[in-house]
């Protein structure tokens, strides 16, 4: 290989040889393929050579993001905004950025050396106009601001020579013979360090003091009360320490995934109730308090946001429809490009809006979409995302003041001192604690901070729409729910009112009629007859008297001998009982009871699986217990029973169609009034799936109302006097429901039915006088 | 700031930002049976493509930078796993489909190439970086290295020009393109 070829084809490819020249080889190319491929070779080494320029500038980027990671993971780093004052390790360091750098020459850098005021090894590094970011060796990080020096009192916009001396460990302060005296006192070092800046050709530049550059140091442990020394050189060439500031402290960014937002002990509460574990499930349950807040919603208009709140109780409907919403932070890499800012972000104000009036609320709260908004990965290296702001969360929530919250929020460029301090002139003081801790800000772009504050916006808005269609899909399954139950148990009062008068009427009729067979009188001039069609006074008044014996006897299930005109007649009724085996597997029971010669049939209630009925002795019974069970029902029949004791009976476990039929069965025997069982069951069914629905209703306002104490400490505090006589402590009572409703299914309550079954009696007897 | 220095810095900012997607590309890499210590060399040449895709005169991103990123990792990672597997007689599932394949795969060739660089002097090494990558003239070149004049540096571009191409013919046939697979 002949180095002059190659020479020969670099001149040609830089353009390097004469028009006459060019041709001449161009023609050579045209002819000779093993030049050609020469050529082709020596472009590619051109490509590979930018290649390498560019690679070195990708590892260099890698190189800062594991530097950041790893002095993240270091823990405490200090920000110093300052500067001692003004060789020799040639640090070139690359910004990736392709402009123009300054070249040091070995002779600036001797000269600068000279210069240096520490007997140490000099670092440089050459920053450029734009400015930049360089690491010593020693891992401080050194970022200097476009404008961070001046010269002749003007902002110096040329590349710049930065001189750099470090004194991190002991033996380095002790190589460097550097004392640590202020003022003859003796001070704890945690590191000393120059940093000077000259012009490329070695003049030396002063710093701005409205730039200033960012130095970050690396420590394991640094104590609070460190401050931050200038150094004044003295004639003798010793320091003398002066003027200490305090330090910034940089807060940790920390991945939001290991935050907690949530206000204290939400957490602990949802494990303690073994509830689920899930992030996105408790981000939905936080988030059905939106709008709710403090109101404590209660009585029929009381609903619950999400489906899936139930204390191990399924609800049927679907549970994934509160999920989709909380995803949004995931797929934001691949539907938000960061990197690029489009124009219309900047004409949007950095504030952001709550979205709920504020004025609305007599006790306000911190918004959960306001918190869920920005926990997310999105927000991953703001000050949000570290565990500083995770402290003050805590605190912001006992503020309840969702203006504080927003100072935060609205301010991603800003430190956290600075945050601290004004909402300490919002009147909380107890952020002065914070304030004291002098935390900075971690360094987002401000075109990434920008496009944060967007995102931040349009997720609240999302969240708050998700949330109230989840509100309102609840609400509206609710009142399905409520006004199908209300509908089921007007149609059985009508039925059991029907039922009723009809049962009593017949066996009124069948007791009259079995009263004058026995007294000698024939039925047929009775009820309808109070002032027309009789006979005489008197025998009216007797039928009048008798029918008022056997009405009572019939109401009162009562036995009656009557004496009229020497005879005697009576009416004899039997307690009817038995007792159903493991009658707490019931959800209800009722005994039905089908006189064989009457049409109508009578529904009896037991308590606590005792049954207990007097029956008429003249009439045949057949009788049919149904058992509503969660899952299914208990059949028990039996014909031709009269007053007597069945003892324990055991109910059959039968299929919905086998109940149907067996009561078909029963029916068959019966002319023309078969019982009704389809609309019983139905029913039935519905005060099983109401029982369910009111025990669920009445646990989630319970856990709800204790998270809500949890979660919006102010509403607590102020809610407490209205709950004292309001429906809220009821909730909390076992065994009352609040709701308006009669019946409720609850096999503990069944005094409350049976009781009012005799007034409903009486309500139908009044009306037959 | 120049127009160029823009677009430079965003792509500086770009570059910072898909880097931290690090762990992600880890993960998914992973998935596919890389391991972890070759993930990062499969993710920063995957960045460099993509990085030089940018600076292509007709280059239209139709997908968003970390999904491109992502993919050519993809394609990398079975390429280099195929070669792997072909040494070892073993059958691997075919290269998925990728759009810009032949961009990478002329990337992947041009490898050969840097390793060839990295193998002659430091010196020589920074020249040509900073000429053909850079971009700076020859006589900031001869500064920056304390040569006498650019034309000092000029000759010397020659001699390591051909030191490269001396180092391509003897590793001629022994180079592989995917050579940063440790595992």
């Amino acid at each position: 290989m002949n180095p002059e070829l190659t020479k020969l084809i670099e001149q040609y490819l830089s353009g390097e040889l004469t028009a006459a020249d060019t041709q001449a080889f161009e023609n050579r190319i045209e002819t000779n393929e093993t030049l050609r491929d020469a050529v082709a070779q020596q472009q590619k080494i051109h490509e590979g050579a930018k290649r390498a320029y560019q690679r070195q500038q990708i590892e260099s980027i890698g190189k800062r993001y594991h530097f950041r990671k790893n002095l993240l993971k270091g823990g405490l780093s200090i920000l110093i905004a300052g500067i001692i004052t003004a060789a020799s390790l040639f640090v070139y360091n690359e910004f990736g950025k392709n402009k123009e750098v300054p070249i040091l020459t070995e002779e600036v850098k001797v000269k600068l050396d000279k210069l240096a005021p520490i007997d140490l090894e000099t670092q440089y590094f050459l920053i450029p106009e734009e400015g930049g970011v360089v690491l010593s060796k020693d891992g401080v990080l050194i970022s200097v601001p476009k404008g961070a020096f001046i010269k002749d009192g003007k902002p110096y916009k040329k590349p710049i020579t930065l001189q750099y001396q470090e004194a991190l460990n002991g033996t380095d302060i002790m190589k460097s013979g550097l004392s640590t005296t202020s003022n003859g006192r003796l001070l704890e070092t945690g590191g000393m360090l120059s940093v000077t800046g000259f012009t490329a050709d070695g003049k030396p530049l002063d710093f701005n003091p409205k730039v200033g550059v960012y130095v970050q140091v690396p420590m394991t442990d640094a104590h609070s009360d460190m401050q931050l020394y200038d150094g004044e050189l003295k004639a003798d060439g010793s320091i003398n320490w002066v003027n200490p500031k305090e330090l910034q402290k940089i807060p940790a960014p920390v991945a939001m995934k290991e935050l907690d937002f949530y206000p204290a002990g939400y957490e602990k509460y949802l494990d303690d109730q073994k509830w689920k574990t899930a992030k996105t499930s408790r981000d939905s349950l936080y988030l059905s308090f939106e709008e709710e807040g403090c109101n404590v919603v209660n009585g029929d208009e009381e609903f619950i946001g999400l489906k899936n709140l139930g204390l191990g109780v399924e609800f049927q409907s679907n549970n994934n429809t509160t999920e989709p919403i909380f995803r949004f932070a995931d797929n934001r890499s691949s539907t938000m490009p960061v990197w690029t800012v489009q124009d219309d972000y900047y004409g949007e104000t950095d504030s952001i809006d709550a979205g709920v009036s504020e004025a609305a609320s007599p006790v306000s709260y911190i918004y959960p979409s306001n918190v869920l908004a920005f926990w997310n990965k999105g927000f991953n290296n703001t000050n949000l995302a570290t565990r500083e702001f995770e402290r003050r969360m805590r605190v912001i929530h006992e503020t309840c003041d969702n203006a504080v919250l927003k100072v935060y929020t609205s301010n991603l460029d800003k430190s956290l001192k600075e945050c601290d301090e004004r909402v300490i002139e919002m009147g909380h003081p107890e952020f002065q604690l914070f304030a004291a801790e002098n935390v900075g800000k971690v360094n987002a772009g401000n075109p990434h901070v920008k496009q944060l504050q967007r995102f931040y916006k349009k997720s609240i808005k999302q969240l708050k729409s998700r949330n109230s269609i989840l509100q309102k899909e609840e609400a509206e399954r609710r009142e399905a729910h409520d006004s199908e139950t209300r509908q089921s148990r007007n149609d059985e009062r009508r039925r059991t009112a029907n039922r009723e008068s009809q049962a009593y009427d017949e066996e009124f009729n069948y007791n009259l009629k079995n009263v004058y067979k026995q007294l000698g009188y024939t039925r047929g001039f009775t009820i309808k007859s109070s002032s027309k069609g009789m006979a005489t006074n008197a025998a009216r008044s007797a039928v009048k008297n008798i029918d008022r014996l056997v009405a009572n006897a019939t109401q009162g299930r009562k036995s009656l001998t009557v004496k009229k005109d020497g005879k005697t007649a009576s009416i004899t009724y039997n307690q009817f009982t038995f007792e159903i085996e493991n009658s707490k597997q019931y959800i209800k029971l009722f005994a039905y009871i089908l006189p064989y010669q009457l049409n109508s049939y009578q529904r009896i209630e037991g308590k606590n699986g005792k049954f207990s009925h007097p029956l008429n002795d003249d009439i045949q019974y057949n009788i049919a217990v149904v058992g509503v069970k969660k899952d299914g029902y208990g059949f028990f029949q039996k014909m031709n029973c009269n007053g007597e004791d069945l003892g324990k009976i055991k109910l059959k476990t039968v299929s919905k169609t086998k109940l149907d039929a067996d009561v078909k069965q029963l029916n068959s025997s019966r002319n023309n009034s078969p019982m009704r069982i389809n609309e019983e069951l139905s029913w039935l069914v519905q005060e099983q799936k109401d029982y369910k629905e009111q025990q669920l209703r009445k646990e989630m306002e319970a856990f709800r109302s204790e998270i809500r104490r949890i979660i919006f400490p102010c509403c607590h505090s102020a809610l407490l006097d209205i709950e004292e006589d309001d429906g809220v402590e009821s909730i909390q009572k076992p065994g009352t429901i609040p709701y308006g409703s009669t019946s409720i299914l609850n096999p503990r309550d069944n005094q409350n039915t049976t009781n009012s079954q005799p007034n409903s009696n009486q309500d139908t007897s009044e009306g037959m006088k | 700031m120049t127009e160029t220095q823009k677009v430079a810095l965003q792509k500086d900012e770009t570059l910072k930002t898909l880097y931290r997607k690090l762990p992600d590309i880890k993960r998914y890499l992973a998935t596919l049976g890389c391991a972890t210590s070759d993930a990062e060399d499969i993710f920063q040449e995957a960045l460099l493509i993509f990085s030089r895709k940018l600076d292509e005169p007709n280059f239209e991103l139709t997908v968003v930078p970390f999904h491109y990123v992502k993919n050519t990792c993809k394609f990398i990672w079975y390429n280099a796993s195929r070669k792997k597997a072909k040494m070892r007689t073993e059958e691997i599932t075919d290269t998925p489909d990728f759009e810009d394949e032949q961009w990478i795969e002329k990337e992947l060739k041009l490898r050969r190439i840097e390793t060839a660089i990295t193998q002659i002097g430091q010196k020589c090494q920074q020249l040509l970086k900073l000429f053909y990558g850079k971009g700076i003239s020859m006589s900031e070149i001869a500064k920056k290295l304390g040569m006498r004049n650019d034309k000092v540096a000029k000759a010397q571009k020659y001699r390591c020009i051909h030191k490269v191409k001396e180092v391509l013919e003897s590793t001629e046939t022994s180079q592989d393109d995917y050579s940063f697979l440790k595992s």
